[in-house]
């Protein structure tokens, strides 16, 4: 029988692409915003965004000879609130929800488990080169817009969430539990620049570190998340755009690389864990007023796992992933 | 500023008629109509010396120079200006159930919206860093600097006064485009993205004696022209 692995099988918060016409009617013709890839955009002074993400995974499944127990479904739900503290700074809360579906028993049973995960917060400093490195300002005219933008930012979450409920039949099951039992670290950059001579597209680029910390579990066992390193690109292109009636329509194309550090259970590193995958994304969002839809389907395309033949269920194995995104400002 | 109304304009800015002025020969030429015409617009409209309230020649400073103007149309002025200015009105308009009237609002029936169009063109020649200021009291662009050597796919600054204060919020368009509206300092950002004329306009509306008009939609257009 082989091991079941036990990736993370959580959404890292996804901030700043929160793809809402932010700025008046000039946000119908700014920069777009992808689905995974961060873009450099801050919140306005002053006000509120409210964003909701589902991210649906489908894993791959095998012969239950090799995997009698096989991952079936995650929905990694999050909920967000941000808030722009100044033109260059956007703090964000999230709590993530997720419901993880298992085939066990080489399928004659299935378990799912549903649960909050920890809480995260954020803060997200914007710069901009405009004739000079400057900060975010307030109000931005179009031609400002098409300026290359950037964020830095940096964020934690708090073991909000139950790090000990078990598995199936109380089997001890870290990925399955809602939280992690210790805080984690993230810091990233991004950078946006839409087009001068072509302003329906915009490239964004967006790199980060997520840092997980050892917890003791209460049977006994320690246990930590590899680290995950993420390198992602886009281009969004703006296909549809009426300020008359406050909508746009964008396109969505992505790269996103993901390196994931082998986790470590007491101590030792576990072979059947971590790797490299490279996913591509496609997608679209829709504005509507300070509203935005957005909808993507991700599927990895080249992937370096170790002993890959070793993992179901983890990144990198997924049969596809679905994103929908709400998001509205106020 | 209690009395100003500084409402979102652009679409009307958008759709409303330019008035602006083109150097042909010895003379500065005033046109009114649609200086980039879409399809089915007309690129010149004829207009009566009436319509035209004052086409004056300015030095650098602002200061009034000799011209000779002639108001038949296209109106013509011939001087050696720094600066070309003039202001214009089209009337009164009043919407009606029937359509939009070149009336004030007390000659027809069933008004239902009526307003004064008040137009400034500002064409700068030459430079000065006076010319950086508001000139009047009135509505006005300004360059924060010398434009005329601007090239293409520069930015550039300009900003907006009213009473001789920044004025806010104000919707800016730039040959034809919405851009965006002006920040708290008046200021907004622009990039040079064609050659020849630029055309940067701001509208606002203010109060009328609600009689012959509802209010007063007032425009200033700063212009000059990019060879390079």
């Amino acid at each position: 029988m082989k091991k079941l692995s036990l990736l993370l099988l959580v959404s890292v918060p996804a901030f700043a692409h929160h793809g809402v016409a932010s700025l008046g009617a000039v946000g119908f013709e700014g920069p777009g915003a992808p689905l995974e890839t961060s873009s450099s955009a801050t919140l306005p002074e002053g006000k509120w965004l409210i964003y909701t993400k589902l991210d649906i995974a489908k894993w791959k499944k095998y012969s239950f000879s090799d995997f009698p127990d096989q991952k079936d479904r995650s929905d990694f739900w999050m909920f967000g609130v941000g808030y722009g503290l100044k033109p260059w700074l956007s703090l964000y809360l999230f709590v993530p929800y997720n419901t993880k579906k298992e085939l066990k028993e080489e399928g004659r049973h299935t378990f799912t488990s549903s649960d909050f995960g920890d809480i995260s917060l954020m803060a997200v400093f914007g710069f901009k080169y405009d004739r000079g490195f400057k900060l975010v300002p307030k109000k931005e005219s179009l031609e400002d817009m098409t300026d290359w933008h950037f964020t830095l930012y940096g964020g934690f979450s708090l073991p909000t969430g139950d790090a000990n409920k078990r598995g199936y039949q109380g089997e001890f099951a870290p990925d399955m539990a809602g939280g992690f039992g210790k805080p984690t670290l993230n810091a990233g950059f991004t950078a946006t620049k839409q087009l001068v001579n072509l302003p329906q597209l915009t490239f964004l680029f967006d790199t980060n570190y997520l840092r997980f910390f050892e917890h003791k579990y209460n049977t006994g066992d320690r246990y930590k998340f590899g680290d995950e390193f993420r390198v992602n690109t886009a281009l969004a292109y703006r296909l549809y755009t009426s300020m008359e009636r406050s909508l746009r329509f964008d396109l969505l194309m992505e790269a996103n690389f993901l390196y994931l550090q082998k986790d470590k259970e007491n101590g030792v590193k576990l072979d059947d864990t971590g790797g490299r995958v490279l996913y591509g994304t496609l997608g679209s969002r829709l504005y509507y007023r300070n509203a935005s839809l957005g909808l993507g389907l991700k599927v990895p395309l080249w992937k370096d796992l170790n002993r890959e033949e070793q993992q179901q269920g983890a990144e990198g194995k997924e049969k596809y992933r679905l994103i929908l995104t709400f998001s509205t400002l106020f | 500023m209690k009395a100003l109304i500084v409402s979102l304009l652009f679409f009307s800015l958008l759709l409303a008629h330019e008035l602006w002025i083109e150097r042909v020969g010895d003379a500065y030429v005033l046109y009114y109509g649609h200086l980039q015409p879409k399809r089915g617009e007309e690129s010149k409209l004829a207009y009566t010396p009436e319509n035209l309230l004052r086409f004056e020649c300015l030095d650098e400073d602002g200061r009034l120079l000799n011209s000779k103007v002639d108001k038949s149309y296209p109106a013509r002025l011939r001087g050696s200006c720094a600066v070309i200015q003039a202001e214009f009105s089209s009337g009164y308009w009043t919407k009606t159930v029937e359509g939009l009237k070149n009336l004030p609002k007390d000659k027809v029936s069933g008004a239902l919206e009526s307003w004064l169009s008040l137009e400034t063109v500002r064409r700068i020649e030459r430079w000065s860093n006076a010319l950086s200021k508001p000139l009047s009291n009135g509505l006005e662009l300004v360059a924060l600097e010398n434009p005329l050597v601007l090239r293409m796919g520069q930015k550039f600054s300009i900003v907006a006064y009213y009473k001789g204060r920044p004025l806010k919020d104000a919707p800016i368009s730039h040959n034809g485009k919405f851009v965006g509206s002006t920040d708290e300092d008046g200021r907004i950002n622009l990039r040079i993205r064609s050659l020849g004329i630029q055309l940067i306009s701001v509208s606002l509306k203010e109060g009328a004696d609600g009689v012959k008009a509802d209010y007063v939609t007032k425009t200033f257009s700063l212009m000059f022209e990019v060879g390079r």
